[in-house]
């Protein structure tokens, strides 16, 4: 009888050991060969490593990727923590808000891309037609300065809802009586949001952090679909990068050397970001 | 290469031992803190932190060094990675 919550388990572990285990060990083994079509696999040891790892087109991709995330965490979080300290707490206006930021949680990635394809095309797109009032000559095809703002703005309006209901179901669970010493306290606002608000969010911060750092580190559709990695490769992500080396490049090989590396680095950056979450968090008195 | 099925996996032997090495690491630590609980403390670090979690550690310092190793040495003498990431888990788990 002791064993049976691994029972109830068993099923889920199953279905994760087949949609991702395998596909990862898969991986594995083909990173350690050479992949070309038409001929029989041979094995290269370390080769596809050390190439990615030479490979100057890879450190730049990582590079950008890098700066991408921390600009969407940097933009997000704040943004998302505000948006939802703003909604309403009770009354007809929390469905409607709700509502409202479900609404690009819905559509998929490729739509999202197209959608705002439509935006920056210079003939009939609004963004071109509305900076050239002012008289700003936008140009997402050959200015890279345009064209990582847009990324940037386009995964904002995307995924800030995400966070806006994350914080905003961390603010409903916490207790009005805090709020309400707080005031008694004569707390400022800042101090109430700095004391009272902000520890009591320290879970679920953590979560929204890391779902957007990984997320945004795993962006491909968007940006391939709007820019196509362009102008040149400025907005080439790590995953454009990994998918035109396997597919495009049919250089497998070198291809899942590459997935297992950037696993690598999202895991590692991950779990750094949680180590430090939780300490800082542990400073700001969210347990007292 | 091994020959284990299914053959669209193409299974390499350096996989195999990896994988294998990982789950008997991870058996061994669930025997002994089955015969010796290990509880959460802080070490080096300044959070608390159990002998998972400082095994978890001490595996992602021990994929950097083999980064850092193909980088800057190459694939030669690779079997330095294996003494290194032996060193930094057994590091992690005695001192963070």
């Amino acid at each position: 009888m002791k064993q049976r919550p691994w029972l109830f388990l068993l099923p889920a572990l199953l279905l994760v050991s087949i949609s991702a285990f395998i596909p990862l060990i898969t991986v594995m083994n083909y990173s350690q060969l050479t992949l070309l079509p038409g001929t029989e696999p041979y094995f290269s040891g370390l080769e596809n490593f050390v190439a990615i790892l030479e490979d100057e087109a890879f450190r730049a991709a990582l590079g950008r990727q890098v700066i991408f995330s921390f600009l969407v965490l940097i933009t997000e979080i704040p943004l998302g923590l505000g948006l939802a300290m703003a909604m309403p707490k009770e009354g007809p206006g929390v469905g409607l808000s709700l509502v409202l930021l479900g609404i690009p949680l819905l559509i998929p990635w490729n739509v999202v891309g197209i959608i705002w394809r439509v935006f920056t095309r210079s003939d009939i797109g609004v963004l071109p037609a509305a900076f050239d009032w002012f008289g700003y000559s936008y140009e997402i095809s050959s200015s890279t300065f345009d064209a990582w703002w847009t990324v940037l703005a386009m995964d904002i309006w995307h995924w800030t809802p995400l966070v806006v209901l994350i914080c905003y179901a961390g603010i409903q669970a916490i207790p009005e009586e805090y709020y309400m010493a707080a005031k008694i306290d004569r707390a400022s606002p800042w101090k109430t949001f700095r004391y009272v608000t902000l520890p009591n969010l320290r879970g679920v911060l953590i979560i929204a952090v890391l779902l957007r750092l990984m997320d945004s580190f795993k962006i491909y559709a968007e940006p391939f679909v709007l820019t196509g990695g362009g102008p040149g490769s400025s907005t080439t992500f790590l995953s454009t990068y990994t998918s035109r080396m396997a597919i495009g490049g049919f250089q497998m090989g070198r291809g899942a050397a590459t997935s297992l590396i950037y696993f690598f680095i999202v895991i590692l950056i991950s779990f750094v970001i949680y180590i430090v979450m939780l300490n800082l968090g542990q400073g700001a008195g969210g347990d007292q | 290469m091994l020959s284990l099925p299914p053959d669209w996996m193409n299974w390499t032997t350096s996989t195999f031992l990896f994988l294998g090495s990982i789950l008997l690491l991870l058996i061994g630590l669930t025997i002994w803190d089955m015969k010796a609980p290990g509880w959460a403390r802080q070490g080096l670090l300044p959070i608390e932190t159990t002998r998972g979690d400082r095994f978890f550690m001490g595996l992602l310092m021990t994929g950097c060094i083999f980064c850092l190793w193909l980088y800057f040495v190459g694939p030669t003498a690779a079997w330095g990675v294996l003494v290194l990431g032996i060193v930094s888990i057994v590091g992690a788990i005695n001192f963070f």
